[in-house]
């Protein structure tokens, strides 16, 4: 009964799915249950110690590695289940190159997210080696201890170098290079995806679907909590958690995605309302079809292309949102999120202790985590965008 | 015009047969903020097995609320039934749960909805929605429904069925949208056929060709309650007919009897606006119809005191016989029909010529 609608199925529905009294077994149901058992052996035998990953895992990991237990059973599972249709939409989603290059760019982020931090490490200071400048390019403040690449001018301590293929992206005033900050960067903005997508947008949708289809008293009441909750900002309520609990991007999260949905469970409500009425749907009640599954077959595809670029839309908002919140010093200090990076190169943190320097003179530190930033959140609408067309069959001619 | 009693109709049936259909004393009223509406206000019918049963009237009459009632798919709020029965193979479906309705619904009664172009969801093929109709109560293989689905749309006289199986609904005409329709409706085979205006949304060419289509599903023995407001279909496929007005029926008989003898005077001002004769205005012209006695009193030209106050007026036989009555007092034993009957030429010939030529 719980599961939740994912905006990404649609269309053919497979036949064995067919909602019938009595029958629980279908495979997205099992794919859930057996994702959510297997999560919950994995947390109980890494807490007990019985097994160790090699690398210690924060609450934080845990909830998104539910998140993605979610995503895999409820999208990935019927998508792959469903392979015809998947690559028909998959298909028309990249006949479009700017859609094309949205979705590579996603696939990337999310490829450099989950593998570059194996690869790298975690980024380790080193100071000597602060502020060089990205390959190509040459130092405009005199504080190296180290010139990896040429020196081009220098007077005692006052040195500057040419940039070096050993930090092509330059590094900060801690000499974590930029290329490894986008990549921490990245990984924290998949967080942010994998937990809205997971959580905040099935809450959303079911909110929706549930207050609009039916109606009445459950009607009154989700929206009148909807709307109280819209009336709440909830950087207040995050700022209140973060007086009381320690900062961390779970914190935000939770904080942020509980008081996004409503945006969304009201358009759903809405769409909800106008599709009930529709032929079709006394057609399948006519047939003797349950709400529940007139619910899930026909009220979820025919509301995807509003919801999904909504969906799209809350995505890239939740990114920003962080990307701020990271901005003015309200994270975790160990997450270098892009926000946080980009304040630093903004408001080089030497200055406090008597030196002068120019934003301008690190300008790579602010401007690389900046275009990776943009890229994400537009790459997102577009994504979104191209999706609501790609699954409307209307437009396939 | 004729008034002389039929002697034998074609439609008379033993009594001893168990209508597939009865209904008593349907009572559905429809909430709104501002009023109640009384949409259906004690119907009482019968459809017998193999029978076609015709439902005319003009509309907001309650003929689409009627037949909504009887399976229960009204949408509640803010409609609700709050009275009568309605019995179906011997079991009332009114006082049957949800689930038992839902099994029910598409393998005994089935219904087809006036609006082709929404009955159909946009985004699956027809192919899918049949099989979604078919599969929905019974369990059989994908291929096998398939199966069963394209030869549904060649039964219901799509050309090229099986390449027009993977076809979304928005590549159908308006009248290929209909057969898709009657198909899903025909998909478990339903022992009732209820079909609300089917040819209404439709233009008069593809009109004939889907009245062609219904002949020879009422032909092979299916039991059909057809709704229409449409004289003419009515002609063409109805065993009988049942003429009603103001959420009540007023007139009910065989079809020959009454379209060759029209006996209430709202039905013989039905077929006089088929000629243009109609005194009647427009309803949006017209006050509110009475709630109480006669529906039809305020726009009656016979109308007498006796017609106000109490329930509309019983059945009474028109010419003795017992299959056609008309809830009028005229036909009652202190009244003479004759002012009714001889007030115009309401002859019509639809009876005579069939519509689809």
């Amino acid at each position: 009964m719980s599961e939740p609608d994912d905006p990404n199925r649609f269309e053919r529905v497979d036949w064995d799915e067919i909602d019938r009294s009595g029958r629980l077994h279908t495979p997205t149901r099992t794919a859930f249950i057996v994702a959510m058992v297997l999560f919950a052996a994995l947390y109980a035998l890494e807490s007990s110690n019985v097994i160790s990953l090699g690398w210690r895992l924060e609450l934080l990991d845990w909830v998104i590695l539910l998140g993605v237990a979610v995503l895999l059973s409820l999208v990935v599972v019927p998508a792959v289940r469903q392979r015809d249709l998947t690559l028909r939409v998959l298909g028309r989603l990249v006949s479009r190159p700017i859609h094309a290059a949205a979705v590579g760019f996603l696939a990337v982020l999310s490829f450099v997210a989950v593998v570059g931090p194996i690869i790298v490490g975690s980024p380790e200071l080193a100071f000597q080696h602060r502020f060089h400048a990205p390959y190509g390019f040459t130092s405009e403040a005199g504080w190296h201890a180290d010139c990896l690449g040429t020196m081009t001018a220098g007077e005692g301590v006052t040195r500057y170098c040419e940039g070096s293929l050993t930090y092509p992206l330059g590094t900060d005033h801690r000499g974590h290079p930029l290329g490894h900050l986008l990549i921490e960067g990245a990984r924290i903005a998949l967080y942010v995806l994998v937990f809205t997508a997971a959580f905040v947008v099935p809450l959303a949708a079911i909110v929706g679907i549930l207050a609009g289809f039916r109606g009445g008293r459950i009607d009154d009441l989700l929206m009148g909590y909807v709307d109280i909750q819209l009336c709440i900002p909830a950087i207040v309520v995050f700022f209140i958690g973060y007086m009381y609990w320690n900062v961390s991007l779970l914190l935000l999260l939770v904080m942020f995605g509980l008081f996004s949905w409503g945006g969304i469970a009201r358009l759903v409500r809405s769409e909800t309302l106008q599709r009930r009425e529709d032929g079709y749907v006394l057609v399948a009640r006519s047939l003797g079809a349950s709400p529940l599954y007139i619910a899930k077959r026909h009220i979820v595809p025919n509301i995807t292309n509003t919801l999904i670029p909504a969906v799209f839309h809350l995505l890239a908002l939740l990114v920003l949102v962080e990307a701020g919140v990271a901005f003015l010093g309200f994270h975790h200090i160990e997450l270098y999120s892009w926000g946080s990076t980009i304040q630093e190169g903004l408001d080089p943190p030497l200055t406090g202790i008597g030196f002068v320097m120019d934003p301008h003179e690190i300008w790579w530190v602010s401007t690389f985590p900046a275009i990776a930033l943009t890229l994400t959140l537009a790459s997102l609408k577009l994504v979104g965008d191209g999706l609501r067309d790609a699954l409307d069959p209307r437009r396939t001619h | 015009m004729s008034t002389q009693p039929h002697t034998t109709t074609p439609q008379d049936r033993s009594d001893d047969e168990e209508p597939l259909l009865s209904v008593d004393d349907l009572r559905t009223r429809i909430r709104t903020e501002r009023e109640t509406i009384h949409a259906v206000d004690g119907v009482s019918f019968t459809v017998n097995r193999g029978e076609t049963v015709c439902l005319v009237g003009e509309s907001g009459s309650g003929k689409s609320v009627t037949c909504e009632s009887l399976t229960g798919i009204v949408p509640q709020p803010p409609a609700e039934i709050i009275g009568g029965t309605v019995e179906f193979k011997g079991r009332n479906l009114l006082e049957a749960s949800e689930s038992t309705l839902r099994s029910i619904r598409g393998t005994e009664i089935a219904h087809v909805f006036q609006n082709p172009q929404s009955a159909l969801d946009p985004v699956y093929t027809v192919g899918d929605q049949l099989v979604e109709a078919i599969t929905i109560h019974e369990e059989i293989s994908e291929s096998d429904a398939r199966e069963r689905a394209s030869e549904l749309l060649r039964q219901v006289g799509i050309p090229n069925a099986p390449t027009r199986i993977d076809d979304y609904p928005h590549e159908f005409s308006g009248g290929m949208q209909q057969r898709v329709a009657i198909a899903i409706a025909l998909a478990a085979d339903p022992a009732l056929l209820i079909a609300d205006e089917p040819t209404t949304a439709v233009d008069v060419t593809v009109q004939a060709r889907l009245i062609e289509l219904l002949r020879e599903l009422t032909d092979g023995g299916m039991s059909v309650l057809l709704i229409t407001h449409d004289l003419r279909v009515a002609a063409a496929l109805a065993d009988r007919v049942l003429v009603m007005f103001g959420g009540t029926i007023v007139e009910r008989g065989p079809i020959e009897a009454l379209y060759s003898q029209p006996a209430h005077p709202y039905t013989r001002s039905l077929f006089d606006s088929y000629d243009g004769l109609s005194r009647r205005g427009d309803r949006s012209a017209r006050g509110d119809i009475p709630t109480d006695g006669c529906r039809f009193r305020d726009e009656c030209p016979h109308a007498i005191d006796a017609c106000a106050g109490g329930d509309q007026p019983p059945f009474y036989t028109v010419d003795d016989r017992k299959t056609h009555g008309a809830s009028c007092l005229y036909y009652g034993p202190e009244h003479d029909p004759a002012p009714i009957l001889h007030d115009d030429a309401a002859v019509n010939t639809l009876i005579e010529e069939p519509t689809d030529d």
